[in-house]
Parts: C-alpha cells; sequence; structure tokens
C-alpha cells in the first residue's frame, strides 16, 4: 500500500506501509496457488473419469493412504489458519471502505461499491445453493444404495493421496479466508 | 454394498462444485489485486448484519465439510 502510506514530504513508503504490500503480495500468490491446485484436481477428475468406466480405487475406498490421514487433518488446518491471516493482514484502499451516508451524491446505477457488493452477494449465494445441492446429491446417493460425495471424495484419497491433500487445503484456505471471520477493529482495515 | 454413480453424475457434480469455486477465486483475485474489499470482507458484512442466519449456515457448511473430508471406519 506504498502509495497510500508514503510519508508527504519524501514519497518514502513506511515499515508499516511495505508490511502490508508483502501481506498482500502473499495473498496474491497464495490465491493464485490455490485456483490452480483447483484447476488441475478438476482437469485431474474430469480425464480420468471420461478416460475409464471404473473408479481408480478399491469398492469401498480404503481409508489409509499416502500421506496418513493425521497429516492431511494437521495440512488442512493449517491451510485454514493460512487464509485468515491472508484476509486479515490485507490492507485496502480507505476509497473502497467509506461507508454510504443517506446524503452519498453518487446515484445508485453509478455506485460501483454498490455493484461490487450485488456481484459478491450473487456468488455467495450460488455457491450456498450449490451447498444446499451438495446436501440433496449426499441424501438421494445414500438412500438409493449408490456411493455419495464421501465416497468420491475417499476414493481421491486412496487412488492419488498428495493431489487429493493439496486439493482439501487449497478448499481449506479459501474457506478460512472467506468465512472466518475477523475481530471488529481488524475488519475492513485500511491503509490509512 | 454401494455402487459407483453414473459417470455423468460424477463429471456434473465435479464440474459445477469446483468451478464455482474458481468463480470465487477469480473474483477474490481481482479485488485483491485492484486494493478493493476482498470476498471475505463482503462476508463478514453480511455475517454481522444477520447473525443468526451466519450461525445456521456455517453449522450447515461445517457439518458437511466434517461429512465430506473427515474418514472414520
Amino acid at each position: 500500500m506504498a502509495e497510500f502510506e508514503s510519508s508527504a514530504d519524501s514519497g518514502t513508503p513506511t515499515p508499516s506501509s511495505r508490511r502490508e504490500g508483502v501481506a498482500r503480495w502473499v495473498s496474491i500468490g497464495l490465491l493464485s496457488a490455490a485456483g490452480l491446485i483447483l484447476v488441475w484436481a478438476m482437469i485431474s477428475a474430469v480425464s480420468y473419469t471420461v478416460a475409464h468406466t471404473s473408479p481408480p480405487c478399491s469398492n469401498p475406498p480404503r481409508l489409509d493412504s499416502d500421506p496418513p490421514q493425521l497429516a492431511v487433518v494437521s495440512l488442512g488446518l493449517m491451510a485454514f489458519a493460512l487464509g485468515h491471516l491472508t484476509a486479515r493482514w490485507q490492507a485496502v484502499d480507505p476509497k473502497h471502505v467509506r461507508r454510504r451516508t443517506r446524503a452519498s451524491s453518487i446515484p445508485p446505477e453509478n455506485d460501483r461499491r454498490r455493484r461490487d457488493a450485488l456481484v459478491i452477494q450473487a456468488l455467495l449465494l450460488a455457491f450456498l445453493l450449490e451447498m444446499l445441492g451438495l446436501l440433496i446429491i449426499e441424501i438421494v446417493t445414500l438412500s438409493r444404495g449408490v456411493w455419495p460425495i464421501t465416497f468420491y471424495v475417499r476414493c481421491a484419497y486412496d487412488a492419488a493421496g498428495w493431489q487429493s491433500t493439496l486439493a482439501a487445503a487449497a478448499v481449506l484456505f479459501l474457506v478460512g479466508r472467506w468465512f472466518w471471520l475477523p475481530r471488529r477493529r481488524w475488519h475492513a482495515r485500511t491503509g490509512s | 454394498m454401494l455402487e459407483p454413480a453414473p459417470r455423468d453424475a460424477v463429471l456434473f457434480v465435479a464440474v459445477v462444485g469446483l468451478s464455482t469455486l474458481l468463480l470465487l477465486v477469480a473474483s477474490d483475485l481481482v479485488l485483491t489485486l485492484q486494493r478493493r474489499l476482498p470476498v471475505g470482507s463482503w462476508v463478514t458484512q453480511w455475517a454481522r448484519r444477520y447473525p443468526a442466519f451466519a450461525l445456521a449456515l456455517t453449522l450447515v457448511a461445517g457439518g458437511l465439510f466434517g461429512h465430506f473430508y473427515f474418514a472414520t471406519p
């Protein structure tokens, strides 16, 4: 956030602004890594499913694989905490955290902040509807004697332990980043 | 013993499930690059405004994650 925290006379970034700049680039790097891991997992799952008629594991899938479950859970918890920390340390441009007032002169159709909020809320709604869909699929498959989603997660762990562990860590990083709420004084931290 | 699901159903769930996540990742990346409020801040604002809904959703989502990921004998 160098441009928001430079000292007024010299334009030199302060240690605090450098730290926030690093936090922002760490966020960008880890978000990109999580996205790439998810793309890799999706391509692997789709290509295997298209090319083969049976799952790549036993029926039912084995519960032990490499890495062991304790390592998977530990990595997942670390990714969850890391996701929260990157969101907490990330600074934003103060002009994007202005509170709307009743006397705001910006018409709603031109208010960029309001448009951002609508887009994000629509995406979150889609995400929550998807969770509902997954829950319904889990119930229907179990009631009809078909593998539920849980079995496919276990199968992926059985057949490709490290790749599945990385994918689980990527998902948990995102969950920690989006859904672990910061304390009030940290919320919407600005570079000012 | 349970049987594997039809291939089309597996493909549908894998593609739809991961694509939504990827769309959110892309949004978060763009917001972060532009120094705007990231996705987590919007979630926080919503959760502070509707704490009961947020609690209910947290319980459902947490239950689902535990169910999918935590394999016990």
